[in-house]
């Protein structure tokens, strides 16, 4: 794995939030109502209705203008956008005046402690029960049993499983991430087994029997290195996922983070905020899948000659 | 081919509940007869009083035919007779919410808006992809990739967060804008299964037949090339519907979803994490959603066409 190639996929995180963040902006401009009657509503400083003095209503949004660098017109606020994305800043919040970072930073770091293990453990319980049911399948073994608990683990909701968890007595960090990670886990299984599968039935897996390996070390050593390999491919939809269901799972388990922290922006129409989750959510997803590509290539060296 | 048919029995029974929700729960009777006249109430829509006051008022020659579940799915109770969040009972066979509602017919309400949902989703998905999928394969070059491109940047969108983002930043709400977002990122994925399907089909020789023959590209895109990609449509649409399905559960859950006081197997679920867990609000809802979720996976999963 060359430095250049893990440079290409930092730089296109890099590109991933930037154009995420530009495309939120982009979006808010959509909405009816100008933006900085948007930006005074959010403060909780201008009444719902169009109730009050029109006077005052207009010092209080000409205040928000202000304040947010809201003047001028659509392609300006982009275009102020894009220069603070250069820069690194993401601005104030709409609600409060307080910096983003400072929002997003806390959150940031609690849906982390949970999605990382849940990350981790997809891959690990993926990748063993897919080996194991790829290998087994080929004696007629946990198959079928592997690909009936996937297809449940597919279909049960995550807020669902949240609750049958809790209930069951189960309340921390480490069981939400096993909430989280029980979806992923299932597709990685899925994926593997049938990667596995046909590795063990190739010419391959023949020939390096014929050179002495043990039937362990095909499965477990040259069939995990391909397994990593395959999964690739899988990396952007168990990002997406990943991330867009932290939002579920905190909730159901009364955990802040992104997900309380999106809901709650949503619902006040900070943009700000909403447009940094965006750039956030689309550089989690620009990484993860960067480092699932360059993991592929380290596993597989005939991935190395790919663009 | 046995769990296959399963799952088209479940896909039948929800569109099925979906479609007679008003009829299978309800507090208004689906026959009536009232003072020597013959009534169906059902059809008449509100007009004089239902459930309760009703049946006082039923003379000794009256009755009435009443749906299975004879409860309003938005009849709230907060006193009275009917205590919230009630286990279930004779009377109410999966117990009440915490506003005293029937949780039965709001389950069997909520199975119309999932389906509702998950069928406009699919449909709206379907028809983007296919438009798209035909705009890139027909012209070529840079728009292919530029449709290409943009497909692989918005199917990688997360369906939850993306509505909950687009909602805040569009300031609009409703069942239109969920379907909408939940139908783009997905409609992005189908279309580059069916682009790679397209692309397939047109190198084939009864395709170069098609042409020697005389037939326009157009022609043979749409007449000849379309009909191969609906086994991927038909998966495509199946895999949208049941994403729709779990997206709908989450965003209702989360307070985000159709708006009150609709009624959706998500607003159970989270009214079962307000409640202490309460059984009857959760295993129900969960159970619908895993059904319905599994049985568009099952159908989404069966065997699909040769190779071109």
């Amino acid at each position: 794995v060359s430095a250049r190639l893990i440079a290409a996929r930092g730089l296109a995180v890099l590109i991933a939030a930037v154009a995420a963040y530009l495309l939120a902006w982009s979006l808010a401009e959509l909405a009816p109502a100008p933006a900085a009657e948007r930006a005074a509503r959010a403060a909780g400083v201008l009444p719902p209705d169009d109730a009050g003095s029109t006077a005052v209503r207009a010092a209080l949004i000409a205040r928000a203008e202000a304040r947010f660098e809201l003047g001028g017109g659509a392609a300006a606020r982009i275009g102020r956008a894009a220069l603070r994305a250069i820069r690194l800043d993401a601005g104030a919040s709409w609600r409060d005046g307080a910096p983003v970072a400072a929002r997003l930073g806390p959150a940031l770091a609690h849906s982390a402690a949970v999605a990382g293990p849940a990350l981790v453990l997809a891959i690990a319980a993926g990748l063993g029960a897919g080996l194991v049911g790829g290998t087994g399948a080929r004696r007629g073994g946990a198959g079928p049993a592997l690909a009936a608990a996937t297809a449940l683990a597919l279909a049960m909701p995550p807020v669902w499983v949240a609750q049958l968890v809790i209930g069951g007595g189960a309340d921390g960090a480490l069981a939400a991430a096993a909430v989280l990670a029980l979806a992923p886990a299932a597709v990685i299984a899925a994926h593997v087994q049938a990667a596995q599968a046909g590795f063990l039935a190739s010419a391959v897996a023949t020939a390096i029997r014929a050179r002495g390996a043990s039937p362990r070390r095909l499965a477990w050593h040259h069939g995990l290195r391909l397994a990593i390999a395959s999964l690739a491919p899988l990396a952007a939809s168990t990002a997406a996922y990943l991330v867009g269901a932290t939002a579920v799972v905190e909730r159901a388990f009364g955990r802040p983070g992104l997900g309380r922290l999106a809901v709650d922006a949503a619902a006040a129409g900070d943009v700000p905020v909403l447009a940094a989750l965006a750039a956030v959510a689309a550089a989690v997803i620009a990484a993860l899948t960067g480092a699932a590509d360059v993991a592929a290539r380290a596993a597989d060296p005939r991935l190395a000659e790919a663009p | 081919v046995t769990g296959l048919r399963l799952a088209l029995a479940t896909l039948a029974a929800a569109a099925a509940i979906a479609l007679l929700a008003p009829a299978l729960a309800g507090d208004r009777p689906l026959l009536l007869r009232q003072r020597g006249a013959l009534s169906m109430p059902i059809v008449d829509g509100p007009g004089g009083p239902g459930g309760d006051p009703l049946r006082a008022g039923l003379g000794p020659d009256d009755w009435a035919l009443w749906p299975p579940v004879a409860h309003d799915p938005d009849a709230v109770r907060t006193d009275g007779a009917v205590a919230p969040l009630a286990p279930p009972s004779a009377r109410h066979w999966l117990g009440t919410d915490d506003r005293g509602r029937d949780v039965a017919a709001r389950l069997i309400h909520g199975t119309r808006t999932s389906v509702a949902i998950a069928a406009a989703a699919a449909a709206l998905a379907t028809a983007l992809a296919v438009l798209l999928a035909l705009l890139a394969v027909r012209a070529g070059g840079a728009v292919d990739a530029a449709v290409r491109t943009t497909c692989d940047a918005v199917a990688a969108a997360p369906p939850i967060l993306t509505v909950i983002a687009a909602q805040g930043l569009l300031g609009s709400r409703g069942v239109a804008a969920v379907i909408a977002l939940i139908a783009i990122p997905r409609a992005a994925d189908s279309a580059r299964l069916v682009r790679a399907r397209l692309r397939a089909v047109l190198a084939t020789p009864f395709c170069d037949a098609a042409r020697a023959a005389g037939a326009t590209p157009a022609r043979v895109l749409v007449r000849h090339g379309l009909p191969h990609a609906a086994p991927v449509l038909a998966t495509a649409a199946a895999v949208t519907a049941a994403t729709a399905v779990l997206a709908e559960a989450g965003l209702a859950f989360l307070g985000v979803g159709a708006p009150p006081p609709t009624a959706s197997w998500g607003e159970l679920l989270a009214q079962a994490t307000a409640n202490d867990l309460r059984w009857w609000l959760a295993l129900p809802a969960g159970a619908a959603v895993t059904a319905l979720t599994a049985a568009l996976l099952a159908v989404a999963r069966r065997p699909g066409p040769g190779a071109i």
